[in-house]
């Protein structure tokens, strides 16, 4: 056998399985069936400790007293007694005023 | 052999051939009058059907149903824009079955007594319902053919609810496979 003829031999079985090997597959039909597969994962909030936190409310009931201390209530009341001293203090004042005008002017009747 | 022979034998063939090439007679009935009588036209029906063994279907369906669990056991997945069976086929097709098979060491379940036992439905069928080696009918539904109107169809994934989680699930974990079949035609 010629050397052409003994590499002819050779190549052609190589080529032959190198068309196999390489070539892909073809894509097989599902046929009329599809598949979708579930997953289950946590979501937000999943695993937090839940807490019950008592809320401090400075809404009163009626009949309740309100505590010492309690800004909330004791604020408008020093207010509102502010300005009743103030008013009372600002009332005197101008008492005052009038009876010292008032002596006065007895005293420049009487003479 | 002779020429003469040959000429024989070529002169045969080709009457041979002649004959065997010649269009055949179309002969024609007559009466009594010689007017022609008889059909001399044939008609042929051509049908058109989709292939019984429905082989030749194109259709894609979701390749997945997440789902997110909340502290309750409420299990909630996307929205069914999202979930979508999709004909690719020229003819209208239908889903005709659903099975769903559960993944170790989840179970799919009604009870909400199993351990990592979950539950949920898919257009009102329940996947506790579908479990059998067959599956169940799946709700009636047509998609249309390839690029129509109703060529896609929004799965609604609802009632999600698992119980007695002991399995990580920080991560996503496979829990479930759908095999949804379809068939050619619309759905009765």
């Amino acid at each position: 056998m010629s050397a052409k003829r003994f590499i002819a031999s050779l190549a052609v079985p190589a080529l032959v399985a190198g068309t196999v090997l390489a070539c892909p597959g073809a894509a097989l039909a599902q046929g009329n069936t599809g598949t979708t597969d579930v997953t289950v994962q946590a979501g937000p909030g999943w695993g937090q400790k839940i807490e019950t936190v008592q809320v401090k409310t400075t809404r009163r009931t009626p009949g309740d007293l309100a505590k010492t201390g309690d800004p909330a209530f004791w604020a408008p009341v020093a207010l509102a007694g502010a300005a009743t001293a103030s008013g009372g203090l600002l009332m005197l004042k101008r008492n005052g005023r009038n009876e010292d005008g008032d002596d006065a002017k007895g005293e420049a009747d009487g003479k | 052999m002779s020429i003469k022979n040959k000429l024989a034998a070529v002169a045969c063939g080709l009457a041979l051939v002649g004959t065997v090439a010649a269009p055949v007679a179309a002969l024609a009935a007559q009466d009594e009058s010689g007017n022609v009588t008889g059909q001399t036209t044939g008609t042929t029906n051509v049908t058109v059907q989709t292939d019984p063994s429905g082989t030749q279907l194109s259709f894609t369906v979701p390749t997945i149903i997440p789902f997110y669990v909340a502290n309750g056991g409420t299990m909630i997945t996307a929205s069914g824009t999202n979930l979508k069976i999709v004909n690719n086929s020229v003819f209208p097709i239908h889903v005709s079955k659903v099975k769903v098979a559960a993944v170790n060491p989840f179970t799919v379940t009604s009870t909400d007594t199993t351990e990592n036992g979950f539950d949920f439905t898919l257009d009102g069928v329940k996947a506790s319902d579908a479990l059998g080696e067959d599956g169940v009918d799946y709700t009636p539904t047509t998609l249309g053919y390839a690029g129509s109107a109703q060529a896609s169809h929004p799965v609604a994934v609802k009632n999600g609810k698992i119980n007695k989680v002991t399995e990580d699930i920080s991560s996503a974990k496979n829990a479930a496979t759908i095999t949804w079949t379809l068939a050619s035609g619309k759905a009765q």
